[in-house]
């Protein structure tokens, strides 16, 4: 058996950037409410804006993740990518559910309705079941090799759909507003300020849950590969 | 994994059930009072609404902003914290796997194998 990495304490240096985030994420709760203006139109509703966006933007970075990951597993077998693709799908997902609560209570303000089967909306709404479906195949599927493939399989294909939510605003002028990037009518500085500080506490915080669920995904890959290998010696008398 | 899910799926009904309760809860200015003058004590048949009126100005619709804002924010932090606690709850699962592990390679080969484990 080779040397693997079991060790359950966290390092020092994943302790010092989860007090980052935390400190981070609280000074951003303060801009938001503090220092960002209410918006003329919708009032103080506009600022789930500060968390909608940068979730839509965290989410792309973990679906990214998982499938990058996702990629290099079906090429290399590595337990390391298979736990950072598992990783990436859970974050992501966790991010998506945000976007799909936090939008339909912003869009009851602005639009009159929860739910609009907006080109936007729709295509957030299938890659969340694309990434709930990889999730719902790794949990029943255990650890077998061929699970696991054929769910790297789905994450690959999933991220496609990433481009499709960013460009269907562009591509199909549905009701989702476009206020920062191309044909946006831009922000006030104050609130630009704060999205961008909202972007860089979303980063810390997607960067951390990941780096903690795939730590935690590998323990649980070695701890199961050292036990079986133990059970076959017959060193372990009830494994 | 089951606990992410179900952490997930209460959260969207949480979050799709608070916001029309809320929403329903308070009527617009002056629309709870009118609603309950007009209807008093009338059976569900005469209460039917029987013509659409044109909203002018500042009758219409009020939904409540700042409602829609706490149930935002409340269903952001309780996804956080709800993975934070999955993740806490798989830590202490996979360092007592550990501990088993050690302890049962231990007893098998005399300690010589708890190294790996």
């Amino acid at each position: 058996m080779g040397k693997r990495d079991v060790t359950t304490k966290p390092p020092i240096g994943w302790t010092i950037f989860a007090i980052l985030t935390a400190l981070t994420m609280f000074a951003d709760l303060w801009a938001i409410f503090f220092f960002a203006p209410v918006e003329l139109q919708m009032g103080i509703v506009q600022k789930i804006f500060y968390v909608h966006v940068p979730s839509a933007y965290a989410m792309y970075v973990a679906f990214i993740v998982s499938a990058v990951a996702s990629g290099i597993y079906l090429v290399k077998r590595s337990p390391r990518a298979d736990a950072w693709a598992v990783a990436g799908a859970e974050v992501g997902m966790i991010f998506c559910a945000m976007i799909l609560i936090s939008g339909p209570l912003w869009a009851r303000k602005a639009w009159g309705v929860w739910w609009t089967w907006d080109p936007r909306l729709t295509t957030t709404l299938l890659a969340g079941m694309i990434f709930a479906a990889y999730l719902a195949l790794r949990s029943s599927g255990g650890t077998g090799e061929v699970e696991k493939r054929f769910a790297a399989g789905l994450a690959v294909l999933g991220v496609l759909d990433l481009p499709i939510i960013h460009y269907s605003v562009q591509r199909w002028r549905g009701q989702h507003p476009t206020v920062i990037g191309k044909g946006g009518g831009g922000l006030h500085p104050d609130m630009t300020t704060t999205l961008l500080f909202s972007f860089l506490a979303f980063t810390f915080l997607v960067i951390l849950l990941l780096w903690t669920r795939a730590r935690l995904q590998s323990q649980l890959a070695a701890v199961q590969e050292v036990e079986l290998e133990a059970a076959h010696r017959g060193l372990l008398e009830d494994a | 994994m089951r606990a992410l899910l179900r952490t997930a799926l209460l959260a969207l009904a949480l979050g799709l059930a608070i916001g029309p309760a809320i929403t329903m809860a308070q009527p617009a200015d002056g629309e709870g009072e009118q609603g309950a003058d007009e209807q008093g004590a009338e059976s569900p048949d005469e209460s039917r609404a029987t013509s659409f009126r044109a909203v002018t100005g500042p009758e219409a619709e009020d939904v409540p902003g700042g409602t829609l804002l706490i149930a935002a924010y409340g269903v952001l932090w309780v996804l956080i914290f709800g993975y934070v606690l999955r993740l806490g709850r798989l830590e202490a699962r996979t360092r007592a796997d550990v501990t088993r592990l050690e302890r049962g390679l231990a007893e098998g080969s005399g300690g010589g194998a708890s190294d790996e484990g």
